[in-house]
């Protein structure tokens, strides 16, 4: 009887859970000609301000990419800077940038609307600038350094003024235009709050048009956008929150296309049915910073002070095997900040200055330095207070690579006779050692931009408790730094933004240790069209608006989406039978309850 | 009267904790060892004048003396206004935790029901045949998913059924974009529901399986229930009617328990299934150090579970005449 119940229970069970699969066959035909075309983005990171003012994370810059266009733009190709909004980029030789290199020009396209078909003119460029500098908007500032003055001298000419010469105006994705009619109605106050959402007025090949914060977000192609419309008509950012769950949807075919964060993942979605994989260029690096800052509350070992002892740790860390044993190959071993994708800046230390894994030179380094293991207890000691040469090596708790690779750097530096301590952390408390100056390494991470120049702010000693990792302080470079920001001619530029990272490699306040490759994964038994950027190993989809208008369904791909879960019907049976076996067994177990206690 | 000195001494406690939970709320944040302000600029890659860090100090409140700071944020909480959200910008902490309470709610609350009412039924039939093949069974069965990480468990379903088989969706709360209304929604939201629900439903039913035929047992080892036998009353009456009524009183602290904990969330399986309800919502907050947001959600947290162990009190009171004179 009691087996009778279990079996009744557990075949209702089974048809609820093979209810759905039945439904999910019945509801998997072919969709109709007129549907629209919809490409499914899996995100990790939700979409937290529609607002450009507001954006912080690589969603909202993705989002406003794809929502504004900008005077200029890098090109697909090869990242060099060509007119977007603008019709030509201004240089001396066209007449753009005046002799004394104080005045830039720009002049508009004709006919440009916003989406809501109001014209785009040089004054929504002028109220956008003029809002970001006199409010401070930090996102954004960057792009307005050494302004003097941005004027409209008519609807479709702006004349930007500079106190010294610089390349700035001319940099891509540093300016933002929004529309005056929409947005220069507000307060500031009002401005710094607004959502942006619904209805955003836009310039760019889409808007959004959904947005359920933590769910999903959709942007719809502009069908009279002035580059031509999209061929897709919408792209959905579904939301997942883990790594995992993100790749399972991608199998599924749930979402067509994915960044993978790990290496790990990324070998487990290679060579799956349907899915196209691919390694993006390594713009990005990893580096073992060192604090050299000279301020008294500093708790730094005085040895990383010591520019060879620096150099001693260098010498003494294979990089390779870092790349091959954590990286798992998808990495380069690095050497300065600039990373090799952007071959037009980068410095590559010749083989003989290039101080690749060898103990024995850091050994001889160290001896000379001064540091000598007097107690032969296999740590050095300072030579000035007998201390052992011990360093503390921090790093964040949400890093899985430099997790794996700092028990390496602890294992080579041991090898040397320097002892490390390895510490990982929560972000929050990394950054309260870092800016509390009680620290002597840290392994962390830095992403680039194609234009140098950020990057090489972080190294200027103004940076210090801002961005700058070290505290590195060099008035040389510093002078460097500002000369490259005021040169215009590009190849004098390059001159010397070389030199700034042959002095940042002479004097190591940080090791770059690898470069790591990105990865991308999507559904190319149903997607093709994607435009790399730039050629050949660039990003496939993310962040790339040349992609987002340029991917189109393969001929004949099941778009159908996976999605389908049991229907109504299927959901009523199911019930009805779990709830018909409950009914049954129990009324049996009561009749033969009658049957023996009557 | 000693039912009414009963309650008001119970009702004072909680208010007593409550006061406790304000506190320990405010400072609990106040000695996290980071500095919003420095998170916000370094980590999100914002740069920041000194001026302009000042301002986004005083903006936060942060300028002025701690007493000063904990009367505003008193005042400030019982009014339910906990200021706006640093991640979600331009969103009070209240709108960002309303949104998120739906489908919290509607996960875990009937996670919460299913577990209770199947962990109990089989507890009760378990125990009152001990040692058959259901109680073996339903002892295995339970204790194998109670001892395995939720977190494996919703993968290992996720995989199976969403995946593999593909009958579920791969996550979420709804359909995205999906135009539809009424019935179909419904039907929408049971599908994402499912395999989250079936999850946590497995992961816990062991708990409520073990406190109730553990109390069977206890209670049917009681003489009375030999005189109920004894004076031949049918089986089925003196499990339900007499067993089962005394044996339920140590579940009522469970279960009231079991709802405190919904405002909570179900954090590692809202992970999994990308669910948007609180739990998400807890390591979103946590992520970006966005503490306000983190303050309120400790809050509602404790609050709940503070209200369901009130319930609790009165419940067992109001079953058990006895707990009152103790």
């Amino acid at each position: 009887m009691k087996r009778r119940v279990v079996a009744i229970g557990a075949s209702a069970m089974i048809a609820l859970i093979l209810a759905p699969a039945v439904a999910h066959g019945q509801s998997s035909s072919p969709s109709p000609g007129d549907e629209p075309v919809v490409f499914t983005e899996g995100v990790t990171g939700d979409l937290n301000s529609a607002n450009p003012f507001k954006q912080i994370d690589s969603s909202e810059s993705f989002v406003s990419s794809l929502m504004y266009d900008g005077l200029v733009r890098l090109g697909q190709q090869d990242y060099a800077t060509e007119p977007e909004l603008a019709t030509e980029v201004p240089s001396v030789e066209n007449g753009g940038i005046s002799p004394d290199g104080l005045t830039w020009t720009f002049h508009l396209r004709k006919g440009l609307t916003w989406s809501d078909g109001v014209p785009l003119t040089a004054h929504d460029f002028v109220w956008t600038a003029d809002f970001i500098m006199s409010n401070d908007i930090s996102a954004w500032s960057d792009g307005y350094r050494f302004t003097d003055s941005i004027k409209a001298t008519d609807d479709r000419t702006i004349v930007w003024k500079t106190t010294r010469p610089t390349l700035v105006p001319g940099l891509a994705g540093y300016s933002l235009i929004l529309p005056e009619h929409v947005w220069g109605e507000m307060s500031v106050k009002e401005i710094k709050e607004f959502k942006n959402y619904p209805d955003p007025v836009v310039s760019g090949p889409f808007n959004l048009t959904q947005w359920k914060q933590g769910e999903y977000w959709t942007m719809t192609s502009r069908p009279d956008y002035w580059q031509g419309a999209p061929t897709i008509d919408e792209i959905v950012f579904r939301n997942y929150n883990s790594n995992e769950s993100v790749v399972q949807a991608l199998l599924k075919g749930a979402i067509d296309h994915t960044v993978i964060p790990t290496s790990d993942l990324y070998q487990a979605v290679q060579g799956r049915q349907g899915i196209s994989t691919t390694e993006t260029s390594a713009e990005a690096f990893w580096q073992l910073s060192f604090n050299v800052v000279d301020d008294p509350e500093s708790t730094a070992n005085p040895a990383v002070l010591d520019p060879e002892v620096r150099k001693a740790v260098e010498y003494a860390i294979d990089r390779q095997a870092l790349v091959d044993r954590v990286l798992k190959g998808y990495a380069t071993p690095g050497s300065t900040p600039i990373a090799p994708v952007y071959d037009y800046w980068h410095w590559q230390p010749p083989p003989e200055e290039y101080r690749s894994f060898n103990p024995t030179e850091a050994n001889r380094l160290l001896d000379e330095a001064g540091y000598l293991d007097t107690d032969g207890d296999g740590v050095r000691e300072d030579p000035s207070d007998g201390e052992p040469l011990n360093l503390r090596l921090f790093l964040a708790t949400t890093d899985p690579d430099g997790l794996e690779a700092a028990p390496f750097i602890r294992g080579w530096l041991d090898e040397v006779g320097i002892g490390v301590s390895i510490r990982s952390m929560t972000d929050a408390k990394l950054y309260d050692n870092w800016y509390g100056f009680d620290w002597d390494m840290i392994l962390y991470s830095w992403g680039t931009n194609p234009d140098p120049d950020f990057l090489l702010s972080t190294f200027t000693s103004g940076q210090c408790g801002y961005w700058s990792d070290t505290c590195y302080a060099n008035p040389e470079y510093d002078r460097l730094y500002k000369e490259q920001q005021t040169t215009i001619v590009p190849e004098q530029r390059r001159e010397i933004v070389i030199q700034m990272q042959q002095m940042l490699y002479e004097d190591s306040p940080e090791i770059v240790l690898w470069y790591p490759k990105g990865f991308e994964a999507w559904r190319g038994d149903r997607w093709t069209g994607f435009l790399r950027w730039p050629e050949p190993d660039g990003v496939v989809f993310w962040g790339n608006t040349y992609s987002a208008r340029a991917v189109r369904p393969i001929e004949g791909a099941d778009l159908t989406s996976t999605e389908a879960g049991p229907t109504g019907w299927m959901w009523l049976l199911g019930s009805a039978l779990l709830g018909g076996g409950i009914g049954l067994a129990s009324s049996r177990r009561r009749r033969r309850a009658d049957a023996y206690y009557v | 009267m000693g039912g009414r000195r009963y309650v008001i001494k119970k009702v004072l406690q909680a208010l007593a904790t409550l006061a406790f939970i304000l506190v320990f709320n405010f400072f609990l944040f106040r000695i996290m060892p980071s500095d919003p302000v420095k998170l916000l600029t370094k980590q999100k890659g914002i740069q920041l004048s000194q001026a302009a860090q000042q301002e986004l100090i005083a903006e936060l409140g942060l300028d002025k003396p701690l007493p000063a700071q904990f009367l505003t944020y008193a005042g400030n909480t019982l009014r339910g206004e906990f200021g706006p959200s640093f991640l979600y910008q331009g969103q009070s902490v209240m709108e960002v935790f309303l949104r998120a309470l739906w489908p919290t709610l509607l996960l875990v609350g009937t996670a919460t029901v299913l577990m209770t009412i199947i962990g109990l039924y089989l507890g009760i039939r378990g125990g009152w045949s001990r040692g058959s093949r259901l109680d073996t069974g339903s002892m295995g069965f339970s204790l194998l998913f109670y001892s395995m990480p939720d977190f494996w468990l919703a993968m290992m379903l996720l995989v199976l059924f969403s995946t593999f088989l593909g009958w579920f969706p791969s996550g979420g709360y709804s359909t995205p974009n999906a135009d539809i209304t009424g019935i179909a929604h419904v039907v929408d939201v049971l599908n994402h529901l499912f395999l989250p629900m079936v999850t946590l439903t497995l992961g816990y039913l062991g708990e409520y399986y073990l406190v109730m035929r553990s109390s069977l047992l206890d209670v049917l080892g009681e003489e009375y229930v030999t005189t109920v036998r004894a004076k031949g009353i049918r089986e089925d009456r003196v499990l339900w009617g007499h067993a089962v009524r005394n044996a339920l009183l140590p579940t009522i602290s469970q279960i009231a328990l079991g709802f405190g904990f919904i405002l909570g969330g179900a954090i590692t399986i809202e992970l999994v299934f990308s669910y948007p309800g609180l739990g998400l919502l807890t390591i979103n907050a946590l992520d970006s150090q966005d503490f306000r947001l983190l303050q309120g959600l400790f809050f509602f947290a404790s609050v709940a579970i503070l209200v369901s162990n009130l319930a609790a009190d009165l419940l067992y009171s109001w079953f058990d005449p006895r707990v009152k004179e103790a």
